[in-house]
């Protein structure tokens, strides 16, 4: 059986059967690797990706639910050479220690700053209370959210 | 950092053969046991395992310990460019491939500087003292005389020879003695700063960084089927034990693990 989602801009059609974690397309079939592979139950946030520009667990978004819906990967922010306000502001303050995390930390950051363009430190840190970092970044990515925030406003 | 993609595989692999296949059994049929050299060049004793001149000046550097976040390859990269006279972004890292770089046995413990950084420093140093004997058989200058920085050997009469030029002719396929001396501390211009980490974009890109991100011709992936408490006895698998994608279904005793075409 093949699906059909749109992946950042493109549609794509893989041999899957529409119950198959969102997850597994992204990363088996598609070969993207931004989004992490943690806990498989919603609990860490690393496997984050946007879906019709909100953040959602694609180890539990079926790939059969999503329909016409937009996929945003990671890698469909930006790149190394033209990175997305927050991904060079994740580069700048250095604000990754092992990394796993950081995938679902700047997907998850992403629609904060679509909607609120001056977050406080604390709208920070409460939309980013459900996406765990073991290795304690926590200080330095929240600096990167919100340098990220300053950049976009001054563009 | 490698990253064992398929072409790079099968463009080196002959080449990463021929280089381990040298490199772990130096030259020495001596009876007696090799001489005792610091950190990792003891068991990974050839020049050519740990550094590379490239062509265009600029070095790769080999390590058998690999990033986990501690900033490994980073600090590796600053301690090969210092005692190359190199900027660290003219060193490229080639980390943790087995048929490419030198076996050093587990990244853990806070050993990576301690063992890699050491065979490294000690590497960099006699490499670039390689280099600067060449440049003073190429200029006539004494190697006092000399000045190496950025890849360029210069002559007090301001000719100059770059590492480029000497990379055709430098062999370093010979064993380490570890007698060349690393730069003191006082001299260091790279070492002891910190330095943006290697492995941060590619980890904010949706980049190559993680063992996960592999992926290699006809790979299966495998899972243990965890019972639902420690104890717990496995009495029978059911009649759906072998869905479709499955290669195989390993039991012994309560120990079930599945192997299939696809992971989920």
């Amino acid at each position: 059986m093949t699906v059909s989602l749109k992946v950042n801009g493109t549609v794509r059609t893989v041999p899957a059967e529409p119950d198959t974690p969102l997850l597994y397309v992204l990363r088996n079939d598609l070969e993207l690797n931004g989004a992490k592979f943690g806990c498989g139950l919603a609990q860490c946030g690393a496997c984050t990706v946007l879906v019709d520009g909100s953040p959602v667990r694609s180890c539990v978004t079926t790939v059969g639910s999503l329909g016409a819906s937009e996929v945003t990967t990671i890698e469909g922010l930006g790149t190394i050479a033209t990175p997305h306000p927050l991904q060079r502001a994740f580069m700048e303050e250095q604000a990754a220690q092992c990394g796993y995390c950081i995938n679902g930390m700047i997907m998850t950051a992403k629609p904060l700053l679509d909607r609120t363009a001056h977050p406080s430190e604390e709208e920070v840190r409460t939309a980013l209370a459900g996406n765990l970092c073991r290795c304690g970044t926590h200080g330095r990515i929240i600096r990167a959210v919100l340098r990220a925030a300053e950049e976009m406003k001054r563009n | 950092m490698a990253v064992p993609t398929l072409s790079r595989r099968e463009v080196t692999a002959g080449l990463g053969a021929i280089v381990l296949a040298f490199s772990l059994h130096p030259r020495s049929a001596a009876p007696q046991q090799p001489a005792p050299l610091p950190g990792s060049l003891q068991r990974n004793r050839m020049l050519d395992a740990w550094l590379r001149i490239n062509a265009d000046g600029s070095a790769t550097v080999f390590t058998g310990k690999v990033e986990l976040g501690q900033g490994a390859l980073t600090a590796l990269a600053q301690i090969a460019a210092e005692e190359l006279d190199l900027p660290v972004s003219r060193v490229a890292m080639i980390s943790g491939d087995t048929a490419r770089t030198p076996d050093e046995g587990h990244t853990s413990g806070s050993f990576t500087i301690e063992h890699s950084g050491t065979a490294l420093r000690l590497a960099g140093a006699e490499v670039r003292g390689i280099l600067l004997e060449l440049a003073r058989q190429r200029l006539g200058v004494p190697v006092d005389a000399l000045v190496a920085s950025e890849g360029i050997i210069s002559a007090p009469d301001g000719r100059k020879v770059g590492y480029g030029a000497l990379a055709a002719v430098v062999d370093l396929h010979r064993e380490a003695s570890a007698k060349v001396a690393p730069k003191p501390a006082r001299k260091h211009g790279i070492v002891g700063k910190s330095a943006p980490r290697l492995d941060i974009p590619r980890k904010v890109t949706g980049g190559v960084a993680y063992v996960q991100d592999l992926r290699l011709p006809g790979m299966l992936h495998g899972r243990v089927v965890r019972p639902p408490r420690y104890g717990a006895r496995l009495d029978d698998l059911g009649k759906n034990a072998s869905p479709e994608n499955v290669v195989a279904v390993v039991r012994d005793g309560s120990f079930l693990g599945v192997i299939a075409e696809r992971e989920e």
